[in-house]
């Protein structure tokens, strides 16, 4: 029974998806883990720390009921592949959050794909989040492995074996 | 004298040549490249293989000791060094596929590999990119001997593509 928070390892810092986690602290389930990254920020009523491990980072993910991130790859794909909904909030390049809306496009994509909530704004987050739970209080969902690791498999196995012979 | 190389198509597909051994030199940057890659650990963790990244990272124990790292290169001049570093790399390795997700360090892999190796290579679209491609994506459609993209969306910008669906 626990939050956590990350706004990943990217240069930029992120305080406007802080402040809003901030914002509704109170509803979230306590304690709070905060990866703050290279975003500034203190609270009395969270845990926050700069960097984790990835054993740390997978581990929380892991152990927390509800999971709050910015929408980078890397973090994504790890709370989805442990069957979590996270809520996320894009990295946006009008703030500075990031060099290009990648960040926007990934999280509208991931949403329609039913993977993950969406809170562009920091006004949307409390919604957001009250969606996430709702999913996740459905019950566990479990990770299926993508066709694309075989067809990956099957290219590989082709053209790594039909490689003309060295000259 | 090269009558083993030169089997009619009937006979080839009665009697499949012996396959060659596999060695896969995975390339990519740190972070979500990385990540995603590592998503497709199914799709090469039982066939030879080692790794070549951009910058330096805490690996996990089955990466430690079969990864090589090279400069990182934001479309400036250590591309230049990056070509240096893939020639010595892939000279000393002698991989038989190259696999990508990204990001600008496919590229010296995929050049120097197809130009002086005849080293094929299997690129992966990154999972981010859902509206456009990314730069890399639209250099490696060209260089790649299989490309995969992970959204329907993008369909356009590679029609002689696969379209893999999303690796999550």
């Amino acid at each position: 029974m626990s939050t956590f928070v990350s706004v990943g390892n990217a240069v930029q810092p992120f305080p406007r998806m802080l402040e809003a986690v901030r914002k509704c602290s109170a509803q979230l389930p306590h304690p709070i883990l905060v990866q703050s990254g290279s975003t500034s920020f203190a609270a009395t009523e969270m845990l926050v720390r700069p960097f984790l491990s990835s054993e740390e980072f997978a581990e929380a993910i892991e152990r927390s009921e509800l999971i709050i991130l910015h929408s980078g790859a890397g973090s994504v794909i790890h709370a989805v592949r442990a069957g979590k909904t996270p809520v996320v909030m894009p990295r946006q390049k009008l703030y500075a959050e990031h060099i290009d809306d990648h960040q926007v496009e990934f999280a509208r994509a991931m949403e329609g794909a039913g993977r993950v909530v969406v809170a562009f704004e920091p006004g949307d987050l409390a919604d957001a989040i009250s969606r996430a739970r709702r999913v996740d209080a459905a019950g566990p969902k479990t990770f299926k492995a993508p066709p694309l690791i075989q067809l990956v498999r099957t290219a590989l196995l082709e053209v790594g074996a039909s490689r003309p012979a060295r000259k | 004298m090269n009558a083993p190389e030169n089997r009619s198509p009937a006979v080839s597909d009665a009697t499949p040549p012996p396959p060659r051994p596999v060695k896969i030199c995975i390339v990519s940057s740190c972070g979500g490249h990385l990540t995603e890659v590592r998503c497709l650990l199914p799709a090469y963790g039982d066939l030879d293989h080692f790794y070549v990244l951009n910058d330096k990272a805490i690996l996990p124990a089955d990466m430690q000791d079969r990864t090589y790292f090279v400069s990182h290169s934001e479309r400036d001049l250590k591309f230049l060094l990056n070509l240096g570093e893939a020639a010595r790399i892939l000279w000393r390795e002698r991989p038989t596929v190259i696999l990508s997700t990204g990001a600008g360090i496919a590229v010296p892999f995929a050049l120097i590999g197809r130009i002086f190796f005849r080293i094929p290579v299997v690129f992966v679209e990154t999972l981010t990119r859902v509206d456009r491609p990314s730069l890399t994506g639209r250099i490696m459609y060209r260089l790649a001997n299989r490309f995969f993209y992970q959204w329907e969306t993008l369909r356009s910008y590679f029609p002689a593509a696969e379209h893999g669906g999303p690796l999550v």
